[in-house]
């Protein structure tokens, strides 16, 4: 069933690769839901997102890796349709690891603009290892 | 953010994304209207069935609200609770919240 989507379609992949404001879904310890703003990237098939290894949501999905991502337009708030995209979730990094922002800008560029000193922290901590990729390969989509 | 901040940016959200559990153990949500009142949430759900079948009366269920104008302002409250009555319109009885302020960041995230 997984919450009625369908299988990935072009008008989703479209919408994907023009809208990067996500809300990742995760299961906390608990069981309950808890959602996450982020800013994805739709790269090789898959939603990406950057975030720091030691944080709570990188220890939920090592638990449970079934994710949600409700993926929405820059202006979020005022109406519009949203895309669900749910998948297993993937945790990737380790020493040399790269996140490559301009990569992602490439694609789309970021709903708000972050400061080259941002990037380039994100960047190094990727390469350390403090910072992993999250990647979520779809198995379902469906527009709300 | 203190807790006056939070009551501050709260007094302005009225939408937020809504995060429950499906039946088969799937995160879902969408977006829909929501709102603080006197200690509550009330919550007009979006008539997306998978979301509105996995909340249950009595269950858990996360809203986060956000804004984001530039890097250094993004803000948000993530509160989480439980249903307290489903008509006719979505009341949750608010068991956690917790705040973001990239603002408040140590200089070296900034």
């Amino acid at each position: 069933m997984t919450t009625r989507g369908g299988a990935l379609a072009p008008e989703h992949e479209a919408f994907l690769a023009h809208n990067r404001k996500v809300f990742l879904l995760v299961r906390s310890e608990d069981g309950t839901a808890v959602a996450y703003p982020m800013t994805g990237a739709w790269i090789d098939g898959a939603l990406e997102f950057s975030t720091y290894r030691k944080s709570v949501k990188v220890r939920r999905i090592a638990r449970d890796d079934r994710v949600c991502c409700v993926v929405t337009p820059w202006d979020w708030r005022d109406g519009g349709r949203v895309l669900l995209v749910w998948g297993h979730c993937q945790i990737r990094g380790g020493s040399g690891h790269r996140w490559d922002s301009s990569r992602m800008d490439a694609v789309a560029p970021a709903p708000i603009d972050v400061p080259p000193q941002i990037r380039a922290n994100v960047a190094a901590r990727t390469a350390d290892g403090k910072r992993v990729t999250l990647r979520v390969e779809p198995i379902a989509a469906v527009f709300v | 953010m203190t807790a006056e901040e939070i009551d501050a940016f709260l007094a302005e959200q009225t939408v937020a994304v809504i995060a429950a559990v499906d039946p088969e153990g799937w995160p879902v949500g969408a977006v829909g209207r929501v709102q603080r009142v006197d200690g509550l949430l009330d919550i007009d759900l979006p008539p997306f069935d998978a979301l509105v079948e996995a909340i249950r009366d009595g269950g858990p269920i996360c809203c986060v609200f956000e804004d984001s104008p530039t890097y250094h302002t993004i803000r948000g409250v993530t509160i989480r609770g439980r249903v307290r009555r489903r008509d006719p319109q979505l009341e949750v009885e608010i068991e956690r919240t917790t705040s973001f302020d990239f603002g408040k960041l140590p200089r070296s995230e900034r």
